[in-house]
C-alpha cells in the first residue's frame, strides 16, 4: 500500500509539475501570439490602448467596421472589440474586461442585427483561454456554458483537445489563422457566394430575456459613465431583410433602448450598399469593399451627428 | 459524475484515501462508506433517483430474505421471487417503457397519445443496476446463493459506484462475496487497475467522442452524404460505440480494482470474432450471459430441438434489444443479429470459436482474416440500425450507402483513422491479456513511463471532453 501511495503521489507531482511547466510556457508565448484569436485579447490585456471610440458586435462587427478608415475621416483612435461567432454575452465580457485594463472609450459604435441578442454557443471557446488567469475576464464568462473552475485553477486543463492553440504555444507550426488583423478588424477579400443563402428559406428575429438583460446592464452603465452608444443596423443583404416576417419589429425592438439609453440609431438596411452582392462576401457579411465603403459612410454619419464632440 | 470530468479526478482520490485509511478499520463502516460514496457519485447527476435505487435495492434485499425464511416451501419461495421480478421490472416498465408503449398503441389506432404521456426522464444507469438486483433475488431462489442479512453490504453491492451505471451488471454470486470479506490491497492488482483506467480514457475521450465528432455531423445530414462517407461514418460508430462502452467498462473495472474488488469482464477484443455467435460471446459479456443465464437456459437453451433452440436465441436477441431502449430499431437490430445466428445454429457452428484467433501467431491466416472482416461488416451494418433514430432513417441509410455514390471518395477524418489504428494494433498485440495496457512483460521502468506518458499526451492533445457516455442512457 505505501509503496503504491508513494510511487503514485511522485508520479502525480511529476505529471503536475510537468503540466505547470507546459501551462506557463503555452500561456506565456500565446500571450505574445499573432494568431487571429490573439491578437485583440493581447493587444487589450498588454497594448495600453488609450482608444476614444471602440466597436462592438459579433462577426458582423468584426469583418464589417474598419477601425482605419473611422480614424482617418475623424482623425481619432478607434479599436474593433467585435467577438466573432458569439453574441452579446461575449462581447459584453470583452468590453468590461477591456474598461478594466484601459480607459474608458468616448465613443461606442455597437452593431445590431437579428441574431444580436441571444446567448453565444461556445464558438470559438480557446480565444478566451490564454487569459483565463485574469479575475476580470473569468468573473465575465464564468457562467458560460464552455467553462468550469477547473479551466482557471487547474494547469493545462483549459487547453485540453485544442492541439492548434497547443501547438501555437510551443512555437510549432500550426493551423491557426495567422492573418494580421487591423485593430481588431478582419476585411474580408472574398467575392460573394450565394450557396448558404439559397438553402435559407426565413430569417428570424429572435431574443433570448437572459442576453436582453446583460444588454440593458451594459446600456445603463454606459450611460452612467457617460459613454455615447451608437447602435447601428450594418448592410445586411436584401434578400436577407426580404426573408425576415416583419423587420420593421426589429428596428421598433431597438427603439425602445434608443430611447431609454438615449443611444441615436444608424440604420443601412437599405442602404444602396445592401442591393449590390459586389459588396458581400455571403449574403450576411460586407466583404472588404462593401465594409470599407460602409465604414466610409458611417464615419462621415457620425461625424454630422458630432458623437464624438458631445 | 462522469468519469470523464474533472470532479471524478478529484473524487477518486479523497475516496481511496479514505476508503484504505480510515474506514478500514471494519468491514461494516466501509461498506457503508463505499454506499455513502457511491450515492454521491450517483447523486452527482440526480439525487432525486437515489430514492429509486434505494427502492430497488431494499425490495430485492427483503425478497432475499423472505426467500430465505420460506427455506423447502419452492411455491412460497417462487412466489415471493416472482414478485420481486414483477415488481423491479415495473419501475423499469415505468420508467422506460411506458411512453413508448403508450405512444406506439396510440399510433397503431390514429389516437393522439399527449394526455397519456408521463414525460419523466429516464433515471441513469436504471437497466443496469435493476438487472444486477434481479440476479440476487433469482440466484437466492436457485439456492445459488445465501441470503445475506448484512443490508448495507447488499446496498454496496447495488450500488458499487464504478459499475453502478453502466456495468458490467455483476453477480451477486460474484460480488456479494467480495463485500462480505475484508478487503486487502494488492499493490500489483491496483497498478494494473489503473493502467487500465488509462486505456478507458484513451479509449473513451480520444477513439470514441473524436469518433462522435465525426459520425453526428455525417448523421445530421444524412440525406445528403455520398454513400461512400455513410459508410464511412457506419464504420467510425463501429468504434465510437466500442471505445465509449468498453473505455466504460475499462475505467470500471479498473477503479474497482483500487479498492480490492474484482469485477467481472466485459469486453474480450469482439471486432477479432469469426462469427457473429463468437462475437457475442466477446461483446458486453456481463449481459449477454446474465441473458444466457436468466432467460435462455430456463426456456430449455440449446438442450432442445432445433425450433425450440431458434425461438430461444431470438427470444433472447429480441429482449436484448429492447433492454437498450424503447424504440423499434433496437428490436430490429436485435431481430437483425438472431437472424444472423440462424445459419450458425442451424449448421451446428454456433460454437466453433471459443478460442481467440491465431492464439499462437501473430498474424491470422488469410481465412481468419476474411471471416473477422466479414463479421465486423455485419457488425456496422447492425449498428447503423441501432444508431438510428427509426426504422425509416435507418433504411434511409441503408438505400445511401447502396447507392452508385458508395465508390466516390469519401470524406475521411484522418486524425480519428490514426487513433482508430492504434486502438487496432495494440488490442491486437494483447488480445490475449486481461486488457490491452497490461505491461507485464514490459521490465523497463522508463519504457513503461513512456507508455503512461504517450497515452496521457493523447488524451491531452486529442482528447474531446464532455461527452457522456452512450450506455447511460440504458
Amino acid at each position: 500500500m505505501k509503496k503504491f501511495v508513494v510511487r503514485t503521489f511522485f508520479t502525480f507531482l511529476g505529471v503536475v509539475a510537468l503540466a505547470v511547466g507546459l501551462d506557463f510556457y503555452i500561456t506565456g508565448n500565446l500571450h505574445k501570439s499573432d494568431a487571429r484569436l490573439f491578437q485583440s485579447w493581447n493587444d487589450l490585456f498588454y497594448g495600453n490602448m488609450k482608444c476614444d471610440a471602440v466597436i462592438m458586435g459579433s462577426s458582423r462587427g468584426f469583418v464589417q467596421y474598419s477601425p482605419a478608415i473611422l480614424d482617418s475621416v475623424l482623425g481619432t483612435d478607434f479599436y474593433n472589440l467585435s467577438v466573432d461567432g458569439r453574441c452579446i454575452d461575449a462581447e459584453v465580457a470583452k468590453y468590461n474586461t477591456y474598461i478594466h485594463h484601459n480607459p474608458k472609450p468616448k465613443l461606442i459604435i455597437q452593431n445590431v442585427d437579428y441574431g444580436n441578442l441571444l446567448m453565444s454557443n461556445g464558438y470559438e471557446r480557446e480565444q478566451f483561454t490564454p487569459y483565463l488567469c485574469d479575475d476580470v475576464l473569468f468573473n465575465e464568462i464564468k457562467d458560460f456554458e464552455e467553462f468550469t473552475i477547473w479551466d482557471k485553477y487547474l494547469p493545462l486543463v483549459r487547453y485540453s483537445g485544442y492541439l492548434e492553440v497547443i501547438k501555437e504555444g510551443l512555437r510549432i507550426p500550426n493551423k491557426l489563422n495567422q492573418y494580421p488583423l487591423y485593430k481588431g478588424y478582419f476585411g474580408r477579400d472574398e467575392k460573394w457566394d450565394g450557396s448558404a443563402f439559397r438553402n435559407v428559406s426565413h430569417v428570424g428575429f429572435s431574443v433570448n430575456p437572459q442576453a436582453v438583460e446583460i444588454f440593458e446592464e451594459y446600456l445603463a452603465s454606459c450611460k452612467k459613465d457617460n459613454v455615447q452608444v451608437v447602435l447601428v443596423f450594418a448592410p445586411i443583404y436584401i434578400g436577407v431583410t426580404e426573408k425576415m416576417d416583419d423587420p420593421q419589429q426589429m428596428f421598433d425592438y431597438y427603439q425602445k433602448f434608443s430611447d431609454k439609453y438615449g443611444c441615436p440609431i444608424l440604420n443601412y438596411t437599405y442602404d444602396p450598399i445592401s442591393y449590390d452582392t459586389a459588396y458581400f462576401y455571403n449574403a450576411t457579411h460586407l466583404n472588404k469593399t462593401g465594409s470599407e465603403l460602409f465604414t466610409r459612410k458611417l464615419a462621415h454619419d457620425i461625424d454630422s451627428l458630432q458623437l464624438l464632440k458631445r | 459524475m462522469l468519469f470523464n470530468s474533472i470532479e471524478f479526478l478529484l473524487f477518486l482520490p479523497i475516496v481511496f484515501i479514505l476508503y484504505w485509511f480510515v474506514f478500514n478499520r471494519s468491514l461494516r463502516l466501509q461498506n457503508l462508506f463505499v454506499v455513502v460514496v457511491s450515492y454521491v457519485f450517483y447523486g452527482w447527476w440526480d439525487w432525486r433517483f437515489l430514492l429509486l435505487i434505494a427502492f430497488t435495492s431494499l425490495c430485492s434485499w427483503g425478497s432475499g430474505l423472505l426467500i430465505g425464511k420460506a427455506g423447502e416451501n419452492r411455491r412460497k419461495a417462487k412466489m415471493i421471487s416472482v414478485a420481486n421480478i414483477v415488481l423491479n421490472l415495473l419501475i423499469l416498465g415505468i420508467f422506460k417503457y411506458y411512453d413508448f408503449f403508450v405512444t406506439s398503441f396510440a399510433e397503431m389506432f390514429g389516437a393522439n397519445p399527449d394526455g397519456l404521456l408521463l414525460k419523466i426522464i429516464l433515471p441513469v444507469g436504471i437497466s443496469f443496476y435493476t438487472f444486477q438486483a434481479l440476479s440476487y433475488s433469482i440466484d437466492v431462489y436457485r439456492k445459488k446463493l445465501e441470503p445475506t442479512r448484512d443490508i448495507i453490504q447488499f446496498f454496496a453491492f447495488v450500488s458499487f459506484f464504478p459499475q453502478l451505471v453502466a456495468g458490467p451488471i455483476e453477480r451477486a454470486t460474484n460480488l456479494l462475496p467480495q463485500f462480505s470479506k475484508p478487503r486487502s490491497f494488492d499493490y500489483e492488482s491496483a497498478v494494473d487497475g489503473v493502467r487500465q483506467m488509462l486505456w478507458g480514457f484513451f479509449k473513451k475521450i480520444v477513439v470514441a467522442d473524436n469518433c462522435a465528432v465525426f459520425v453526428d455531423s455525417v448523421w445530421a445530414d444524412y440525406a445528403s452524404q455520398s454513400g461512400s462517407t455513410l459508410f464511412v461514418a457506419a464504420v467510425m460508430f463501429t468504434f465510437q460505440i466500442y471505445g465509449d462502452f468498453s473505455g466504460y467498462s475499462d475505467i470500471a473495472i479498473g477503479t474497482s480494482k483500487l479498492f480490492g474488488i474484482k469485477l467481472m469482464r466485459n469486453f474480450n477484443v469482439p471486432y477479432f470474432s469469426r462469427d457473429i455467435a463468437e462475437f457475442w460471446r466477446r461483446w458486453h459479456i456481463s449481459l449477454t450471459t446474465w441473458f444466457r443465464d436468466y432467460i435462455y437456459i430456463p426456456l430449455g437453451g440449446s438442450r432442445c430441438s432445433k425450433v425450440k433452440v431458434i425461438r430461444n436465441t431470438f427470444v433472447i436477441f429480441l429482449v436484448s434489444g429492447f433492454w437498450h431502449g424503447a424504440n423499434w430499431t433496437f428490436v430490429a437490430w436485435g431481430a437483425y443479429h438472431a437472424l444472423l445466428f440462424l445459419p450458425l445454429i442451424l449448421l451446428g457452428k454456433n460454437r466453433k470459436h471459443t478460442d481467440i484467433v491465431a492464439a499462437d501467431r501473430f498474424l491470422p491466416t488469410f481465412k481468419e482474416f476474411a471471416q473477422m472482416l466479414l463479421t465486423f461488416i455485419l457488425a456496422v451494418f447492425g449498428w447503423i440500425i441501432f444508431r438510428a433514430e427509426s426504422i425509416s432513417q435507418a433504411g434511409e441509410i441503408f438505400a445511401g450507402i447502396f447507392s452508385s455514390s458508395l465508390f466516390t471518395m469519401p470524406s475521411l477524418p484522418m486524425k480519428t483513422l490514426m487513433f482508430i489504428a492504434i486502438l487496432v494494433v495494440v488490442e491486437w498485440i494483447q488480445r490475449r491479456k486481461q486488457h490491452a495496457f497490461v505491461l507485464d512483460g514490459v521490465k523497463s521502468h522508463f519504457l513503461k513511463y513512456a507508455c503512461y506518458l504517450a497515452v496521457l499526451a493523447m488524451i491531452f492533445c486529442f482528447g474531446v471532453y464532455n461527452e457522456s457516455f452512450i450506455y447511460f442512457q440504458f
